[in-house]
């Protein structure tokens, strides 16, 4: 038995026999039904489960058998379900321990300091915002870091008020969290730079997307992409069955406020047989789209408004004998309160292949700040899928061309090959007819 | 390059360096020699072509002298560090082998008989401040103290040890009836006479602190310090010293580099000329280790002391003042 467990041991087994004189537990009416009950099955034979029992967050380990078979897997560990049980009608933060209140009270300090220093910063904010730029040092130009910078020290306070608190932490961890304030974003993209980004900064450069697509991409967004309900990792191969239909994105945005993005799903691997080269080809074109951190989900399907969608989507497809197709899903942010042309778009890449989305966000000014991307093959359902959307090319199948070597055929070597000439008549029992070398009319060993 | 090239560079370079000083002598300078250099600037210029070309040094350099009493109690703790460390105390208490007595008392002594009786007082708990608590036993888990319980409290761990340290048995193993046993002589207050009475000349008020000698010259108050004559800095530090608070105390320089400066600008004339000289004062730190400040009779026309900390001295003090100095003081 580990040290951990032979400690938390005696915790539970005391807690589950003595609930009824735990001294926390007293004050709510549902804390005393419960304890009521737990006493009756402390007393009772233990084969009678209580609705505490039926818990997955309160179950004692004789039922957990029950449990399982139920389909409900208990949760946490038994010292925790233990503890739960007797103190689930009283607030984590009112536990009456001294260690602990005062820990708490330490941190409410320094949240009190935070937030007093948050107000401080409002009023220098404000003070500078009435002040006249040319009485500032260094003029507008000054006056607008200085404010930059001051909203900036002020966004830092407000995450470092609020970090240390044990509720918060649990609120986001439950996915509860509000986007719109600053802690439940900063928590959601330490989580996504911990591993989602890392992934993504991975396939940008293993699929060279930089710099075949794009000169340079660092992405600042969370994009996920969904097929069918179903996540797909980037840079899986998808069934061409599958991505039949527009997938859905999940795009969270780790900046404050509403902002408009376009976004581009670029095939970047179509072969061109004339060329002897591989262009691009747009898939799906839509600008104008509303984000922000707190609504996330972003259908490609529902994006049909006539001042958002420019080019419908084309299933991605390959061709036999191919190789994969990188299949890139850009989201490009849009200057603050500037809308682009839809109809404009429309009539520029109304032909979707060529596309160039350097040449794209050089045009219109944008930035890109999301990524993520699939791959298509040639599979079984490809030819029907083509078929279905009128796409040409099912019929045709790539076949690697044969390069030949531009070395010269080496001669064979050896000491028979050596031996195979007229000077050598007396070794030619020994240097002709050699199973797997030569036979009677000559040299067969290749290389 | 060649031979013939390179010889004439090294004569080039014992040609125009100069004769008198070596090398390592024109880079390597002390601190404390700075302050003496300047010092000898305007004699030099007092030579008659200087004279007419440039103007004189308009600061006066000064050394002072920042006298510190170091703390002398470790710091009171907080609740919170109180409450921590008693629960990491029972934690430990459930951790560890348990306390095996045989080991540390041989049977049938006086040491054993004092041990197990004060043991049975306790109800059976081995430490001495952790009030009745087994850390062995079915009711371990149960180690946390509920929020106002006074256990945790430095006063009440004083209390349970110098009831513990105690003897109960004498030396022939004879039980002391409880009205004969001699209690323990408590330590001393962490609050002083002087700290009652608010006399900031004391040196034993304010023990957790650190403080600092001021003395109430004819600028107020301040540190003492003096213009340098033809002397090092950490010299005329310690003239200072002497000069101003006499010589009955005795006192550690802690280094000869100067831990702040002050400088207060000259006044200048219309056409350049000083009126008034600027001022810089360069002070250095020292410790007090025993004995008091004495002003009888100093030079500088110091009428007062005081041992002041930190926060004090901010109200003490010009804002100009302590803005210099406050970087070198201590937090606590």
């Amino acid at each position: 038995m580990s040290r951990c467990q032979a400690v938390a041991r005696p915790l539970a087994r005391q807690l589950r026999q003595q609930c009824a004189i735990r001294p926390f537990t007293t004050g709510a009416a549902r804390a005393a039904a419960a304890t009521e009950e737990v006493q009756q099955t402390s007393s009772s034979a233990a084969a009678q489960p209580s609705p505490l029992d039926l818990d997955p967050n309160s179950v004692l380990p004789e039922f957990e058998s029950n449990l399982i078979k139920a389909g409900k897997m208990p949760i946490g560990s038994r010292r925790r379900r233990v503890a739960m049980r007797t103190t689930a009608n009283l607030p984590f933060e009112q536990l009456p321990y001294q260690a602990f209140q005062e820990a708490r009270a330490i941190l409410a300090a320094d949240r009190q300091e935070k937030v007093t220093k948050i107000q401080e910063e409002l009023e220098k904010i404000s003070l500078l915002e009435k002040k006249d730029a040319s009485l500032v040092k260094g003029g507008q130009a000054m006056k607008d870091t200085k404010l930059a910078s001051l909203r900036r020290y002020v966004e830092q306070l407000k995450i470092q008020a609020d970090i240390n608190d044990p509720l918060v932490k649990k609120r986001f961890e439950d996915g509860l969290g509000d986007m719109n304030k600053p802690i439940y974003r900063h928590y959601a993209e330490r989580k996504w730079r911990s591993y989602d980004y890392r992934l993504i900064t991975q396939r940008i450069k293993q699929f060279n997307i930089v710099p075949d697509v794009l000169p340079k991409l660092d992405p600042v967004a969370d994009v996920q992409l969904y097929f069918r309900q179903a996540k797909i990792p980037p840079g899986e191969i998808v069934d061409s069955l599958i991505s039949e239909n527009p997938p859905r994105l999940r795009v969270q945005v780790f900046d404050k406020g509403p902002r408009l993005v376009s976004l581009v799903v670029l095939d970047s691997d179509v072969p061109d047989v004339e060329k002897d080269a591989f262009s691009k080809r747009c898939h799906f074109l839509a600008a104008n789209i509303s984000l922000s951190p707190s609504d996330t989900s972003l259908p490609l399907s529902r994006i049909r408004a006539d001042d958002q969608l420019a080019v419908p989507w084309l299933p991605p497809t390959s061709q036999k004998g191919a190789p994969y197709h990188r299949l890139g899903i850009y989201l490009l942010e849009q200057k603050p309160d500037t809308k682009l042309d839809v109809a404009k778009l429309k009539e520029l890449y109304a032909s979707r292949d060529g596309f160039s989305l350097k040449s794209f966000r050089d045009k219109f000014s944008l930035t890109p700040v999301g990524f993520n991307m699939f791959r298509s093959v040639w599979d079984d359902n490809t030819a029907g899928v083509m078929a279905r959307h009128g796409i040409a090319g099912a019929d045709v199948e790539f076949r690697p061309t044969r390069v030949h070597s531009l070395k010269p055929p080496v001669k064979p070597r050896g000491w028979e090959a050596k031996r195979q000439g007229p000077a050598y008549r007396h070794l030619w029992k020994y240097t002709k007819r050699i199973k797997g070398l030569s036979n009677a009319r000559g040299w067969t060993k290749r290389r | 390059m060649a031979a013939s090239s390179r010889g004439s560079r090294a004569f080039r370079g014992i040609f125009s360096s100069s004769p008198t000083i070596c090398s390592r002598c024109a880079t390597t300078r002390f601190y404390s020699a700075t302050a003496a250099t300047e010092t000898k600037a305007p004699v030099t210029d007092a030579s008659p072509p200087a004279a007419s070309t440039k103007t004189p040094y308009p600061y006066d350099i000064r050394s002072g002298l920042v006298l510190t009493r170091p703390p002398l109690l470790t710091r009171t703790l907080h609740p919170f560090e109180n409450a921590y460390f008693f629960y990491q105390k029972r934690l430990e208490e459930r951790l560890n082998t348990p306390f095996i007595t045989s080991i540390y008392f041989k049977p049938d002594t006086a040491a054993q008989l004092d041990w197990s009786l004060k043991v049975q007082e306790r109800g059976g708990t081995v430490a001495k401040e952790l009030g009745t608590y087994h850390g062995k036993s079915s009711n371990a888990w149960d180690d946390e103290l509920k929020v106002g319980d006074q256990l945790s409290s430095q006063e009440s761990v004083l209390n349970s040890l110098l009831k513990d340290a105690a003897a109960r048995v004498s030396d022939d193993a004879e039980v002391i009836a409880p009205e004969d046993v001699v209690p323990v002589e408590r330590p001393v207050e962490r609050l002083s006479e002087a700290d009652k009475k608010n006399d900031v000349r004391r040196l034993d008020r304010q023990m957790e602190r650190t403080l600092y000698l001021v003395v109430k010259g004819p600028d107020g108050w301040g540190f003492p310090a003096d213009v340098l004559k033809d002397e090092n800095l950490h010299e005329g530090a310690k003239r200072v010293l002497d000069q101003a608070a006499g010589v009955n105390m005795n006192t550690w320089l802690v280094g000869r580099v100067p831990v702040a400066h002050l400088v207060q600008e000259p006044v200048m004339g219309k056409n350049g000329e000083v009126q008034k000289k600027g001022r810089k004062t360069f002070f250095l730190k020292g410790r007090i280790m025993a004995g008091q400040a004495d002003l009888k009779g100093n030079p500088f026309g110091y009428t007062d002391f005081k041992w002041l900390t930190r926060e004090e001295l901010e109200k003490e003090l010009s804002p100009e003042y302590f803005r210099g100095v406050r970087n070198m003081m201590a937090d606590r």
